[in-house]
């Protein structure tokens, strides 16, 4: 009697365990359930459904989302971003990634390189990543990433990157150089401070400023053969910084043939009793 | 003895009377040119000839005329000096100081010893010293001061223009010299006197107005500069990098403008002063030029129907009629050239594309029903709804743009361009033509019946291709005053001289609708309420629709593609007087799609605009309603740019409502404008809105004069998001700003976002203080700051932000708030 019960229980075990691996979403469904414009209370809660079993899938709906990113779909990437960040953790969403970098679609590799950054740095990929910093439509995208992994041999490239004409790419090459944060960069950080294109100036700003006013001396420096933009960002910085050389300033705010110049030492100096009032933080 | 003597008394008392006559004339001619009212010295003349005359000229009626004339000529100068003071964001005390001084100053003038030209100079002088005097005392700026001091000078010029001009026609029309009489004649005959007085008054004020329009002037283009100064930047600086999408198709000049910001206000003025001009013809060219299409070669036609067929027809009638209809030949060929390319199949599936969206074409069966009978076979309505239903959206949008591109826009464009100039002569011609028949008149043409109503007539519902109503309240609807390429007549019109009418759409396309063909409708006098459950109302879907509607308190009610809207072509929405009211569901009032010109301009009267009630906002804000409407244009992201959504109104307190994207707004290679006149008006938005550019678009309000007050939430007055471009700009008045957040000059995510009021007392009111008024933004996971600006240049200011009165604040992330009053606008820097 016992074995025939052995036997009942065995065939209902096997059963549900079949029953078990071949739920497998249809994703392509799943995922227009999820995307598509919630114009009904039925399409709504067919949404919000959908989205959490996606969510409930983990890296197997970042898989499939990633077999879909060629596809024009703005919301497609908003989800991936949405499921790297708050989903799927770096264990079992890197893994994932990885397999697309190297993927035949163009637009896939950018995104699977671009999430990439959103988790930890995994040293396996950097050769990928590096690589990628050669071709021009992907090297955004690679960059940013190799910063916020501080992968200390995309510093070169990134120099390099502050010259080309793309100007987004110069902004990425400022923030990568700031994340990884070496200062024997700050140099060409400070060069980056003459940009022609105003957000690429300022980036580097704001990436000299993170690095506090240790790098006091070297804008200083930096001043006495700095003229135009340059030099206005320069003692900006240093006014922001609080680290202002008292008596350069006065002499600038005194004699400079900038007039721009003059006002920015005379703020450097004075701050909010100059010629204009600042507001914290202002980069 | 005696007769003789009263005979020589009577010719002598004559001769006096006419010497002065004569001189009163005179007089009145040279205290006109010193700016005194000399208007009233030719009325004494006039009433010494009633005494003289033996012809009976001038005649009583003649006196009351002039006396009519140069009364409504001071009412206009006392408002003169007051207008030119205001319009430039004067006092009040200011706008009565510059009237006084201009009358004190021509009296005083008499000391200066050049007569005539010293009391000119006086008045002058007068004029501009007390504005200056007021404006300096109360906002302690020299250049501030000058510039609305001049403003009160360029509007004594103008009343001096207009009293001699007024005086010297009196005059002459007095002295009976043909020419003149003739003139006044047919003036009269046309327009009343007191619209002589106004258009007198409106060129006056034309050159007051000079330099005052969209543009950047410059004096605010050199405080803007001072700004930009402060924060190590320039003009050119506003051009960072944002047209980094790679769309399919997009118009030239607006990728360009990302990338130069200020053209944008180039744009705008651009369509301001087509409104201004009031001719036809500048709106087409400025579509021509703006829409980027190019000039066609000349088309005859070869078989110009005979005047013989045009029977029971007064000559003059028939005259017109052919000249007409010859319009109309042309404009089919030019159709016919324009859609040439296209098959059946893909015209169904670009209309069923245009209306999926707008009128739920998937949850709503009326509205598949009324595609269904204007021409679209259900199977392609099927199949676009199930294209529409993919994860990717590349097929589709390839096949619509595919089958867009098909399309001769420039053909197009001047299919609508000759029919509706072909209407509008009809209408000329035959306006004051009095010999309307009795019984209905029709005439069958291969394009569709010509029909003349008769009296009576009050119910028309046919396609036709003109219909005639010489003057009676008329319903139109069904097919009347709309074009169907796909089943029906391509060309639609009614000529509308009189009656409160009832325009109703009760089928897709309602009057002044078109699609793929063009549709004119002209509508005179009377009060009208149009009425669409579908679309139409100056609407082109691939194709021109054009309304103007001349008089009358008029309601205008739509659910969606109305009232000035244009996918693929041109919708025009004309008002020319009236206080109206507008309200569509969504997707109008100035709205575009791909390739579109859609246009509201109301000329005149206190409007209510109302943009809603239709679509939830489902997935932003629950609780608010889509407009997409008021100056809003719209692209397929990431695959086409959209057109031009402009939504215009000259003159009149005006109120704007609506909820999210509204007001001067575009999304994704696309450009909206939403420009205001004169008039203290209300704006109420609540995200996305009043000068605002989102994806890679430009978005621009500008309200010229007035007192205003502006609400809105998120990303509003003056913001923008993504790669784009929005401004707001307000010229004059007290102003109210109010927003939630993200707002009042507002940069974000890589984007120009500014604000700036040229002069007033204000009000800036931000809940969030750290993303409104004057500033820039992290940039997200992108790291790169927005440049956000808030310029006041004149009067004294309220913030909620850090902001005071008097200084410039330089604020996170690249932004400014700069109120000139208080930055050490140095006198020595002026």
């Amino acid at each position: 009697m016992k074995w025939r019960i052995g036997i009942v229980f065995a065939f209902f075990a096997a059963f549900f365990a079949y029953g078990d691996e071949v739920v497998v979403p249809d994703y392509d469904a799943l995922l227009y359930r999820a995307l598509r414009y919630g114009n009904t209370e039925q399409r709504r809660a067919e949404k919000e459904n959908a989205k959490k079993e996606l969510f409930a899938q983990g890296a197997d709906a970042l898989r499939a989302v990633m077999e879909r990113a060629h596809v024009e779909n703005i919301m497609l990437q908003v989800l991936a971003f949405e499921i790297v960040v708050e989903h799927v953790p770096a264990e079992t969403g890197t893994p994932v990634l990885a397999d697309f970098l190297n993927a035949p679609d163009e637009q896939t590799r950018r995104i699977a390189a671009y999430l990439l950054g959103f988790y930890p740095r995994d040293d396996a990929e950097i050769p990928v990543l590096l690589a990628m910093l050669d071709k021009e439509r992907e090297r955004n995208v690679a960059l940013r990433t190799l910063g916020k992994w501080r992968v200390d041999e995309a510093r070169s490239a990134a120099r390099d990157l502050l010259r080309v004409e793309s100007e987004r790419t110069r902004i990425t090459a400022c923030n990568a150089l700031s994340d990884i944060g070496n200062v024997a960069d700050l140099s060409a950080l400070i060069e980056a401070l003459g940009d022609s294109a105003f957000l690429v100036r300022n980036t580097a700003a704001r990436a000299i400023e993170r690095q506090g006013k240790s790098v006091r001396g070297l804008l200083a420096k930096a001043l006495a053969s700095s003229v135009g933009v340059q030099k206005r960002q320069i003692v900006r910085l240093l006014g922001v910084l609080e680290a202002a050389p008292r008596r350069e300033m006065k002499r600038l705010e005194r004699s400079d043939s900038n007039a721009g110049i003059r006002e920015d030492a005379d703020w450097a100096l004075h701050h909010d009793a100059g010629p204009w009032i600042w507001e914290k933080p202002y980069y | 003895m005696w007769e003789s003597f009263l005979a020589g008394a009577q010719y002598a008392g004559y001769a006096a009377g006419w010497i002065a006559l004569v001189l009163l004339c005179f007089v009145g001619f040279f205290l006109a040119m010193i700016g005194i009212s000399g208007m009233w010295m030719v009325v004494a003349a006039a009433v010494i000839g009633l005494f003289l005359t033996q012809s009976g000229r001038p005649t009583v009626l003649d006196v009351c005329v002039c006396a009519g004339i140069s009364a409504a000529v001071d009412v206009t100068e006392w408002f003169a000096g007051m207008w030119g003071v205001r319009r430039r964001g004067g006092s009040r005390l200011a706008a009565l100081m510059a009237s006084l001084g201009g009358i004190g100053g021509a009296l005083l003038g008499f000391l200066i010893p050049v007569p005539v030209i010293g009391n000119l100079l006086g008045m002058l002088i007068g004029s501009f010293l007390l504005a200056f005097l007021v404006e300096h005392r109360r906002l302690q700026r020299v250049g501030a001061a000058t510039h609305i001091a001049f403003g009160a000078t360029l509007a004594c010029i103008a009343v001096v223009i207009l009293k001699v001009c007024v005086t010297l026609g009196m005059a002459l029309w007095l002295a009976d010299v043909p020419m003149v009489r003739w003139i006044m004649n047919a003036l009269l005959k046309r327009v009343s006197l007191f619209s002589i007085v106004v258009a007198f008054a409106i060129g006056g004020f034309a050159v007051a107005a000079q330099g005052e329009g969209i543009e950047f002037s410059k004096q605010e283009r050199e405080q803007l500069d001072r700004a930009l100064q402060a924060m190590n930047a320039t003009v050119a600086d506003l051009g960072f990098a944002k047209d980094l999408g790679e769309p399919r198709s997009a118009l030239k000049w607006i990728r360009e403008t990302l990338e130069e910001p200020l053209q944008l206000n180039r744009v705008g003025q651009e369509l301001w002063d087509c409104a201004q001009q009031d001719d036809a013809s500048n709106w087409w060219s400025f579509a021509r030029r703006r829409l980027e299409l190019e000039p066609i070669s000349e088309l005859s036609i070869s078989d110009a129907i005979t005047p013989s067929v045009w029977s029971n027809a007064a000559p003059v009638l028939a005259d017109a009629l052919m000249q007409f209809y010859a319009g109309a030949q042309l404009a089919n060929l030019l159709l016919d050239r324009a859609f040439e390319k296209l098959t059946s199949e893909q015209m169904q599936y670009l209309a069923a594309s245009a209306f999926a969206s707008a009128l739920n074409l998937e949850d709503e069966k009326a509205s598949r029903d009324a595609l269904r009978d204007a021409g679209v076979e259900q199977a392609l309505i099927e199949q676009m709804l199930a294209d529409s239903k993919q994860l990717d959206e590349t097929p589709s949008a390839e096949m619509l743009l595919s089958a867009s591109e098909r399309l001769d826009r420039s053909a197009l464009l001047e299919a609508g361009r000759v029919f509706q100039g072909a209407v509008q002569t009809f209408a000329e011609v035959v306006r004051d033509f009095t010999d309307w028949p009795e019984e209905t008149l029709r005439w069958e043409t291969p394009f569709g019946a010509i029909v003349i109503l008769g009296r009576g007539v009050n119910v028309f519902d046919e396609a036709a291709l003109l219909v005639v109503n010489p003057g009676s309240d008329t319903t139109y609807r069904g097919a009347a005053g709309s074009a169907n390429g796909l089943s029906r007549n391509r060309l639609a019109a009614i000529v509308d001289f009189d009656g409160d009418d009832l325009y109703v759409g009760n089928e897709l396309l309602g009057p002044g609708a078109a699609l793929f063909g063009a549709a004119v409708v002209l509508d005179f006098n009377g009060s009208d309420t149009w009425r669409c459950d579908f679309a139409g109302t100056g609407a082109g879907l691939w194709g021109v629709g054009w309304i103007e509607d001349a008089g009358g308190n008029d309601i205008y009610d739509a659910r969606a593609l109305s009232q000035g809207a244009a996918i693929a072509g041109v919708g025009v929405l004309l008002d020319r007087a009236g206080n109206d009211s507008y309200r569509v569901g969504w997707q109008g009032q100035g709205f575009a799609g791909w390739m579109g010109f859609g246009l509201l301009l109301d000329r005149a009267g206190a409007d209510r605009y109302f943009a809603g009630g239709y679509v939830l906002d489902y997935e932003r804000n629950p609780d608010r309603y889509l407009s997409l409407s008021q100056g809003f244009s719209i692209g397929q992201r990431p695959f086409s740019g959209g057109g031009i959504g402009a939504l215009l109104d000259l003159e009149g307190n005006d109120v704007y409502d609506a909820d999210v994207f509204a007001q001067g707004v575009s999304y994704y290679y696309s450009a909206g404008f939403l420009l205001d006149g004169s008039g203290h008006d209300r704006y109420s938005v609540h995200h996305y809105g009043q000068g605002c550019g989102i994806h890679l678009s430009l978005g621009l309000l500008v309200d010229v004069a007035g007192d205003d007050v502006y609400k809105g939430s998120t990303l509003t007055q003056g913001a923008a998001h993504d790669f784009a471009v929005g401004g707001l700009m307000d010229r004059g008045g007290d102003d109210t700003y109010i927003a939630k957040q993200n707002s009042q000059g507002h940069g974000m995510n890589n984007s120009v976002g500014w604000l700036l009021d040229a002069a007033g007392d204000d009000v800036y009111e931000g809940r969030d203080s750290d993303s409104t008024q004057g500033i820039g933004n992290t940039g997200g996971t992108r790291e790169s700051g927005s440049i956000g600006l808030l310029l006041d240049l004149g009067g004294t200011d309220r913030y909620s932000s850090p902001g005071v009165n008097d200084r410039l604040l330089l604020r996170p992330n690249y932004g400014a708030l700069y109120d000139v009053n208080s930055v050490s606008v140095r006198e020595g820097e002026e």
